[in-house]
């Protein structure tokens, strides 16, 4: 079992470190020789270099701009051929800054939910209810479910869609189109019930913007479930899918964050540590293989398990307003599609001073990138959809 | 005087000088052979026929499949002149090797009588191994692995020969043997030295490691291959035809192509990659060998009369291919195809290598292409046989391996035209192996050109060789194509299985050419190599285009992937030559305790070994 005080967040402030340890809510000045231990502290540069030499050993360019890959990455692969032997990926052909600081609360709001499209409700709840609970502004009991729900619905929409890149990639075709078709269903329902289809202003300081229709979003959330189960049945027994994806990438690091790091058995999932999630009954879905597969099977299972959460949301029996004060240099955090992010940010003058965020594609890239050390170069599809990771979460905020 | 005297002394001119005049030699040899290829072909024509000399109990002959093999052995002994005048000309000693490996190959074509075949073919050997081991600096071992097998082959033929005296009466050779036991030891003998799976290393070992000059390498690899084919052929032809004989021979061929075709693909080194491509395109002729005996068995004249037809074309095009492909090696002198930097060379010697190398592949409308179908073909035939069950059985599995094998070629040969073309650097050397690279690829097209010629030539032969009073000539027209320029196969009923026509193919692709050409004009695309969008940095390396096959074959290329000393690399092995090298370990310890045991110097011991030995002489002499 691996430790799982790992340090998945750096960062430096006035001179000096500070990181964030999956055990604690606070955030802790550390020294840099610590970080210096750390193999993977160049990945909270966004530097992922792994050179290796050998006899026949030449690098191969995959990326930035190619077939088979959704995401503007470039990927040296070092190899003899085929086989991958180590691999630098370089993520700054399309890389963003966004600047917070300085700003409004409701501009960095609207700023932040825009920092990836496909989890905007995560990164909006994330800075949402973090000011609301520096602020001490109470939301109500109502606006809380509401959240969760969204939240969840957010995770449904995002898995499918890894699923459907996983099955694309995979060859699965039928499948694929067939869980995007799923997902646009769920996605015109969200748009209808909430006014976005990527949820996009639907969060504000203290509360939601607009009201929600939350039961016409969970009656369609439901069938499209229902049907995800089916299709994801079906590909249980396609043998052309599971030879594709079982042992490829294995990816068992404890600074890997969301169902990557489940999927190496790590019970860890930040809605345990969430006190939105508190009072829900709630468990992690695990894996022990590590591969792909296991990625897979945790994020397909976390589709019903969302289902679940909702369907207990929908009836929540609780009432009056929610309010659960920050503590001190707390770094605030958020279970999104695929891992947790954590956030430390001050508000000066009503305005936002420092911010600093660290989301799971930071550092399931370098998973990704060890991980697929020993396959071959065919396997990088299967294997790198299976993680979620989005290029925008790899920008600079600041 | 008999006048075949003269094919005989032909190759002893620039023998004879040789050792004071390498390369005036060189020249004389290109002559010599012209002319024995010359002599030979107006001989196929039937204007010139040589009647048999006989001295004592020697004798020297040249009619049936001595003319067509000598005029494959020659034009390739041309090659390996032209190329000797640019490729050390000045060394003595190599040119007296060449110029006796020539003559003895030469000799053993027109040996009519066991004991002087066996003396040329013995000389062959030796002359072989001086090729290899005339340099000092050579590891020792590559020499005396190919004498060693190269005495097995000695021995298993000197066995036969001994029983075909006793079964025939005659030492002249094309008695009927009707013991099918003599016959599979004869060729036993023969196939040794074509380097058939699991003895492939007699034909790559000196070859790669042996730091054996280019030309030597073409005459290892294209000639010694071929006299030994002959030979298989010229006893093949006199004997009882046998059905266990003709399988085996059907079996060890296919996995001789297969095997040969997945070592040769993951080959780095320059010369042993065509080697292993000779190891393939053997088991391919031994295939047809097999088939032939088969059919011959089945009294099918006009189906064997086809396949033997085809092994002169599948021979012709592989050993003049074979020999113009050992040229392209001769780029540079680092046998690593992965890092070499060749000489740069014309248009036209480009031209000849994608010729030879497209016709290693097995494509038509080259040679090998054409022998690829003669393969396939007589295949198929079988395959499709109701009446002879165990025949078409042994024809689709071992064809499936065969056409595996062949499939494979492709990208071995891809690879090694691209790699060894691609790459330049000048060195100021462009004529080096410009001109005999020209010249080879100009032969190997040559055959498809002149194949209806090829077809109709050797079809006589071979009518005369089954003994046919009526020659059966290949040739058709048909579908518009005129005659002769369809080539067709028969089934087992003598109606048409199939056919095909080089030069319809040739003139398909000159047209599409041609309107290409004149519809584009002089218009030229031209577009960058899109690399994801970025600059190119890092080139696709040769080891890299055939890795797949070594991560995929892991288990037949035994493929080590390791990291020492922070280096990553990678090996292959050839297992069948691990597998001998365990078991001479394995033989060379017995020996050890045994000797230690029984022969220890001990004098009681041996003494007692020789009252034993007495003793055990006495009963069998008794009985």
């Amino acid at each position: 079992m691996m430790a799982l005080d790992t340090v998945s967040g750096y960062f430096t402030r006035d001179g000096r470190s500070y990181c964030i340890i999956d055990s604690d809510r606070e955030f802790k000045e550390c020294t840099d020789d610590i970080i210096g231990t750390l193999d993977y502290s160049e990945s909270f540069r966004r530097i992922y270099s792994h050179p290796v030499s050998g006899e026949n050993v030449f690098k191969f360019n995959y990326g930035p701009s190619t077939g088979g890959m959704i995401e503007t990455l470039d990927l040296k692969i070092y190899t003899y051929g085929e086989r991958i032997l180590s691999l630098d990926v370089l993520p700054g052909y399309k890389q963003r800054q966004i600047r917070i600081a300085g700003e409004s609360k409701d501009l960095a709001l609207l700023r932040i939910e825009r920092l990836n499209g496909f989890h905007s409700f995560s990164y909006s709840t994330l800075f949402s209810s973090a000011v609301e609970r520096m602020l001490e502004i109470p939301v109500s009991q109502e606006v809380r479910y509401a959240r969760i729900i969204l939240l969840e619905i957010e995770r449904i929409t995002s898995h499918i869609f890894k699923t459907a890149r996983l099955c694309e990639s995979a060859s699965q075709n039928i499948a694929s189109y067939a869980l995007m078709g799923l997902r646009e269903r769920l996605m015109r329902a969200i748009a209808e019930g909430t006014g976005h289809r990527y949820l996009f202003g639907v969060n504000k300081i203290g509360g939601l913007r607009r009201k929600i229709d939350l039961d016409r979003i969970v009656k369609v959330a439901r069938g499209v479930v229902k049907e995800y189960v089916n299709i994801r049945n079906g590909l249980f027994v396609s043998r052309i899918f599971i030879d594709r994806i079982e042992n490829t990438c294995r990816a068992e690091y404890s600074f890997a964050r969301g169902p990557v790091l489940r999927a190496a058995g790590i019970r860890y999932d930040f809605r345990m540590h969430d006190p939105y999630y508190s009072g829900i009954d709630f468990t992690p879905v695990t894996q022990n293989g590590g591969d792909s597969l296991s990625r897979f099977l945790v994020f397909s299972e976390e589709v019903e398990r969302s289902m679940e959460i909702i369907e207990k949301c929908m009836t929540p029996g609780e009432r009056g307003n929610f309010l659960i004060p920050s503590h001190e240099n707390e770094a605030y955090g958020i279970e999104t599609p695929s891992g947790d992010a954590r956030m430390v940010f001050s508000i000066n003058n009503d305005h936002i001073g420092h911010i600093y965020l660290r989301t799971p594609s930071i550092l399931n890239l370098e998973a990704f990138a060890r991980g697929i050390r020993g396959n071959v170069k065919t396997d990088i599809p299967f294997a790198l959809e299976s993680f979620g990771i989005w290029v925008s979460e790899l920008g600079d905020v600041a | 005087m008999n006048s075949i005297i003269f094919l005989f002394v032909l190759p002893l001119i620039p023998l004879a000088i040789s050792f004071t005049f390498p390369k005036l030699s060189y020249y004389l040899g290109v002559i010599s052979t012209a002319t024995l290829a010359a002599i030979s072909l107006v001989d196929l024509s039937g204007y010139l026929s040589f009647s048999t000399l006989t001295f004592h109990y020697f004798s020297i002959g040249f009619q049936g499949l001595s003319v067509i093999f000598e005029f494959i052995v020659a034009v390739t002994e041309i090659v390996v002149y032209v190329f000797s005048i640019y490729y050390m000309p000045e060394d003595r000693r190599l040119a007296f090797f060449i110029s006796i490996a020539v003559f003895t190959v030469n000799s053993v074509i027109i040996s009519r009588n066991v004991i002087l075949f066996l003396m040329f073919w013995e000389s062959m050997s030796i002359s072989g191994y001086l090729l290899i081991g005339y340099k000092n600096r050579i590891k020792s071992y590559p020499p005396f692995v190919f004498f060693a097998f190269g005495e097995l082959s000695t021995v298993f033929l000197t066995v036969g020969f001994a029983a075909y005296f006793f079964a025939t009466g005659s030492l002249q050779i094309g008695a009927f043997v009707s013991n099918p036991y003599i016959t599979l030891i004869i060729l036993l003998g023969f196939i040794f030295k074509m380097g058939i799976v699991p003895l492939q290393m007699v034909e790559w070992l000196p070859i790669a490691h042996g730091n054996a000059p280019t030309s030597g390498s073409i005459l290892f690899s294209a000639s010694m291959t071929t006299v030994a084919l002959y030979g298989m052929l010229v006893f093949a032809t006199s004997s009882a035809p046998d059905i266990i004989l003709g399988v085996l021979l059907i079996v060890f061929g296919s996995f001789s192509l297969l095997f040969g075709s997945i070592f040769a693909v993951s080959s780095e080194n320059s010369k042993m990659l065509p080697a292993y491509s000779t190891v393939e395109n053997s088991g391919a002729m031994i295939m047809m060998v097999g088939l032939f005996i088969s059919w011959r068995l089945y009294d099918n004249l006009p189906l064997y009369s086809f396949i033997l037809l085809g092994i002169l074309i599948y021979a012709t095009a592989h050993a003049w291919s074979k020999s113009t492909a050992f040229v392209i090696s001769g780029i540079s002198l680092d046998p690593d195809i992965n890092s070499r930097r060749g000489v740069r060379i014309g248009k036209f010697s480009k031209f000849s290598a994608a010729v030879a190398a497209i016709s290693l592949m097995g494509l038509l409308p080259l040679g090998g292409g054409i022998g690829e179908w003669f393969l396939l073909e007589s295949l198929f035939i079988s395959a499709s046989s109701n009446q002879h069950v165990l025949l078409a059985v042994v024809a689709i599995l071992s064809g499936s391996l065969a056409s595996l094998g062949a499939g494979i070629s492709i990208p071995t040969f891809t690879k090694y035209f691209s790699f060894m073309t691609g790459k330049s650097v000048d060195e100021g050397g462009k004529r080096r192996i410009g001109v005999p690279l020209s010249i080879g690829g100009t032969i190997v097209l040559g055959i498809s050109l002149f194949i209806p010629f090829l077809v109709y030539v050797y079809s006589v032969s071979v009518s005369q060789i089954t003994l046919n009073k009526h020659s059966l000539i290949f040739l058709s027209s048909l579908k518009g194509i005129p005659y002769p320029f369809l080539i067709y196969s028969v089934s087992q009923t003598t109606a048409t299985f199939g056919f095909i026509s080089p030069l319809f193919i040739m003139m398909f692709i000159a047209t599409a050419a041609l309107a290409t050409f004149s519809i584009g004009g002089r218009q030229r695309r031209s577009i960058p190599v899109w690399n994801g969008g970025i600059d190119q940095e890092d080139e696709m390396s040769s080891f890299a285009y055939a890795n797949v096959l070594r991560i995929i074959l892991s288990k037949v290329y035994l493929s080590r992937e390791e990291k020492t000393g922070g280096e990553y690399h990678e090996r292959t092995f050839d297992i069948f030559w691990i597998m001998i090298v365990d078991f001479a370990l394995i033989i060379r310890k017995f020996s050890s305790r045994f000797g230690k045991v029984v022969m220890n110097g001990s004098i009681n011991r041996y003494i007692a070994y020789i009252i034993v030995a007495f003793l055990s002489v006495l009963i069998i002499v008794s009985f």
